[in-house]
């Protein structure tokens, strides 16, 4: 696993010498694994957006370095800036509510926005489009000459990351990507993050304050506390800190708290039970449990 | 007669045009003062139509709707309506009007002609109810979510509404606000008799209503308190709705075997049953089986999850004919 | 980050300024604008002079603030101080180039961008210890006698109030377009004008849809709170003029008696 993305003592700060100052990020040291899903959590104004913001090189730290791949974003000579120009183009970074950012008539105009601003040749960008279609599950014939606003709430959103994936990202950056989504929308929403993730190994970064979405799908969790790094490590391991979750003012995913409320009700679970991350699995430890030990090997 | 009364409604936007569409369809529908309904739906069931006729926003195509005797349709009388049920909107940034969180809330009983005196009282007595008093002077774009839609509570409350209609207020909120907007409500309801219509796509916040409505396409399939609603699993989820967490591992533990009540509803129940349950299982086992699971149980722990809850399969075949005529995202999964 | 920039330059406080009912502060100002213009002597403007320096003091706005409100106009200044050095007839102190310096000409540039600095720094002062809040009731205030003669005042307020609500939140929605189409390689800083203004489509279109959105729920959320137009509509915070109104407004009336004496002697 190479260091996809590694920030280096990250200070930031809005509005600085001005009484709207405020410090967003305090000396943050993170290392991004290629082909991880790495979720950011944290209340709102911990930092998060503004942390995500720095990966896809929209803003620069104060102090600090951020580098893809080894190459730092913020450049100074000509050399250097291309350089970072071709880092930042491996990120791909998709905005909370990203449906709102659509603006072209039809879809397929949409999506080919961001090959056609890289610079592609018109053919690469059709082929780009196709594919990006497919890759969220939307009928290229059927759905290219429809206007994006016609659609549901889910179906824009899904528009919105097929412009960002045409772009090729080797590592896609969401923020929030659930947010306002009924439950339908936000199921197949994250089953899609998986599939990117499983299909091309995309390394994927997510900010979200729903630790039900983080729990889901991420294999590493980082949670941010007024700038700083609180807590850092695999869900489980992270979220058994349930005092620690809390000075974060996040909660446990529903079915941790569950699990460890049933084990303090007596029913027979491993301390281990509480990591399990779906409804299926944990209905099986708890039926195990409760048959007994010759009932549990076979259930299995 | 009760305070809202829906009879044989139907809204169809764009009539005659190209594009018509046909929101709600028959639908009939009362509810009593005082009374919690959630009403629960998918994207494009109707719900957010049907809360907007409950204050004359929209009116019916066919059929009528009915507030405390008066006809939504009676122009004369809509500022009448609008005053006894009032409304929480979706989205927070777009329904506070003034620059001050006060003047906001001071907003409806301004229009009103209220006077000076009985406002001040009345938007002190509201912010104090929704805990938004330290923030009266507050400029609402510095607020978070919960906190404006706090405000938004408070400017119907000033308003002396009967009734609040909460037309997805949650669905842009993060869990915490969430969690805020709905002890809020239930304590309205206990303490201040407030009829509640609660449309929501959480399932959580739906078992905490007296009654739940379920909308597809337009109708209403069902009209039962929740403990029956979420009886039904697999209808729900056919339409596209979810069970809450102590629902969907008390289907699944009694597919297992485990006997558990077909209408447990939270997780206190489910973890008193199991927690009686244990104990029996317990006693019969011997009681080293604690320790063999925690061996046992330690190798899942670090298995890939998958978020999705099985079982799609069976959610489409259980769905009714009349949500699967109109596949409403395209992507096939209506099939 | 756009969402942070203020409207106007409200500095929060209790000071004796705050306290001025806005409808005084308005029409003192205006009174002190004519009065700056009317009377020219030295010794009017070193009247006023003192009385802005006290109002500054009694702001309590840091002085570094209230002068730091003046220096976007510094080149302006400048300009019309070289104007009026180099264009005024009268005794010479030096001839540059083509032009010719005037004893008469320092005088009369330095009373002029005095005038400009008081002015400025009295508006400021309004501004300062005055929330929007108020100005715009203040104005609607002044404005209703006229609503006879068909001038909308209360409607002109309410615009005035929705567009203090929203500018900041629009501002942070621009903020979060610029940045999504930046993030798809969008260039906005580069390029001919003529493909610079199309970079702005990608902004502006979404930008758009979004103003329409928030307008058609904003004016359904008002009409369930049942908004109907002005009439028949009362104000929780009614303006009430308190005894320090009419200290000011009586201040106001001897300070124009002594700076026409002043100018008459």
């Amino acid at each position: 696993m190479g260091l996809a993305i590694e920030l280096e003592d990250v200070s930031f700060t809005y509005l600085p010498g001005t009484p709207y100052e405020r410090q967003a990020l305090k000396g943050i040291h993170l290392t991004i694994a290629e082909g991880s899903i790495t979720a950011l959590a944290g209340h709102t104004g911990s930092g998060k957006s503004t942390l995500l913001q720095h990966i896809g090189g929209l803003i620069h730290p104060d102090s600090g370095r951020v580098c893809i791949d080894g190459t730092d974003l913020a450049a100074h000579t000509k050399q250097e800036k291309r350089a970072a120009l071709a880092a930042r183009r491996k990120v791909g970074l998709v905005f909370q509510y990203a449906e709102h950012q659509l603006f072209e008539e039809s879809i397929y105009e949409d999506i080919a926005f961001g090959p056609r601003s890289f610079g592609l040749a018109e053919a690469e960008v059709a082929a780009r489009v196709r594919e990006a279609m497919a890759r969220v599950h939307l009928d290229f014939e059927a759905y290219r000459d429809r206007s994006p606003f016609q659609l549901s709430g889910g179906q824009m959103r899904r528009v919105a990351l097929a412009g960002v994936l045409a772009l090729h990202p080797a590592y896609l950056v969401l923020d929030e990507p659930t947010a306002g989504l009924d439950p339908r929308g936000r199921r197949e929403l994250l089953a899609l993050i998986r599939e990117l993730h499983a299909a091309e190994g995309t390394t994927i970064v997510f900010v979200s304050h729903n630790m039900e979405d983080v729990f889901a799908i991420a294999d590493e969790v980082v949670v941010l506390r007024q700038g700083e790094i609180l807590l850092q490590g695999a869900p489980a391991a992270v979220f058994a800190e349930r005092e620690r979750i809390a000075e974060a003012g996040l909660r446990q995913p529903a079915l941790m708290r569950l699990m460890t409320a049933l084990r303090a009700a007596g029913v027979p679970l491993g301390e281990a039970d509480a990591a399990l991350r779906t409804p299926a699995e944990a209905a099986a430890a708890i039926a195990r449990a409760l048959r007994g030990k010759e009932g549990g090997r076979h259930a299995q | 007669m009760a305070f809202i009364e829906i009879e044989h409604l139907s809204h169809v936007y764009h009539a005659g045009e190209e594009g018509e569409r046909r929101a709600l369809d028959d639908v009939s529908l009362s509810i009593g003062r005082g009374e919690f309904v959630a009403v629960l739906g998918s994207n494009g069931s109707g719900k957010s139509t049907l809360a907007k006729h409950l204050n004359a926003l929209l009116l019916p195509t066919e059929g009528a709707c009915r507030v405390d005797g008066i006809d939504t349709r009676e122009e004369a009388e809509v500022w009448r309506i609008r005053q006894k049920v009032g409304m929480v909107f979706q989205n927070p940034d777009n329904q506070l009007i003034a620059a001050v969180v006060e003047d906001d809330v001071a907003f409806g009983p301004e229009n009103l002609g209220v006077p000076s005196a009985e406002i001040r009282r009345r938007v002190d007595a509201a912010l104090a109810a929704v805990n938004m008093t330290p923030f009266r002077s507050y400029a609402p774009h510095l607020l978070s979510g919960g906190q404006k839609q706090r405000v938004a509570i408070a400017g119907t409350l000033a308003m002396q509404t009967e009734a609040i209609v909460f037309d997805e207020a949650t669905a842009m909120l993060d869990p915490e606000g969430r969690a805020e907007i709905l002890s809020i409500v239930k304590r309205l309801h206990e303490e201040q008799q407030i009829t509640v219509i609660y449309i929501t796509h959480f399932m959580e916040e739906a078992a905490a209503a007296d009654r739940v409505v379920v909308l597809d396409q337009g109708h209403v399939v069902m009209d039962a308190p929740p403990r029956a609603v979420f009886s039904h699993a697999d209808e729900l989820r056919a339409l596209g709705l979810e069970v809450p967490l102590a629902v969907e591992l008390r289907d699944r533990l009694r597919a297992a075997g485990i006997a558990l009540p077909a209408d447990l509803l939270t997780e206190t129940e489910l973890v008193a049953a199991l927690g009686r349950a244990a104990e029996s299982t317990v006693a019969a086992a011997g009681g080293n089986a604690a320790q063999e699971r925690q061996a046992e149980a330690s190798g899942h722990a670090v298995e890939r999850a998958a978020g999705v809850p099985a079982g799609r399969g069976a959610r489409q075949q259980a769905m009714p004919g009349r949500a699967a005529e109109k596949g409403g995202d395209g992507l096939g999964h209506r099939a | 980050m756009l969402s942070n920039i203020t409207i106007g330059q409200y500095f929060p406080g209790n000071s004796l300024l705050h306290r001025l009912d806005p409808r005084t502060k308005l029409v003192v100002l205006f009174a002190l604008i004519v009065a700056l213009f009317l009377f020219d002597q030295p010794a009017d403007y070193f009247v006023m002079s003192l009385l802005t320096l006290g109002c500054m003091l009694l702001s309590r706005v840091p002085l570094r603030t209230l002068v730091g409100s003046l220096k976007p106009l510094w080149w302006i200044l400048l300009f019309t101080f070289v104007i009026h050095l180099c264009t005024t007839p009268g005794e010479e102190i030096a001839q540059v180039w083509m032009f010719s310096l005037t004893w008469e000409g320092l005088s009369h540039g330095f009373f002029i961008c005095l005038r400009l600095v008081l002015l400025l720094l009295l508006s400021s002062l309004l501004t300062f210890t005055t929330s929007p809040l108020k100005l715009t009731d203040a104005l609607e205030a002044l404005l209703s006698p006229l609503k006879r003669i068909g001038v909308p005042a209360h409607e002109l307020a309410m615009m005035m109030t929705i567009a203090l609500r929203f500018v900041p939140t629009l501002l942070e929605e621009t903020d979060k377009i610029m940045k999504a189409q930046q993030a798809r390689g969008a260039d906005f800083t580069t390029g001919s004008i003529a493909r610079r203004l199309k970079s702005v489509v990608p902004i502006l279109v979404p930008l758009f849809i979004s103003a329409f959105r928030r307008a058609d729920e904003l004016a359904m959320a008002m009409e369930a709170r049942c908004y109907h137009g002005g009439e028949g509509r009362t104000q929780m915070k009614q303006l009430r003029f308190v005894p320090l109104d009419y200290v000011a407004w009586a201040g106001t009336a001897l300070l124009f008696a002594l700076l026409a004496a002043l100018w008459l002697l």
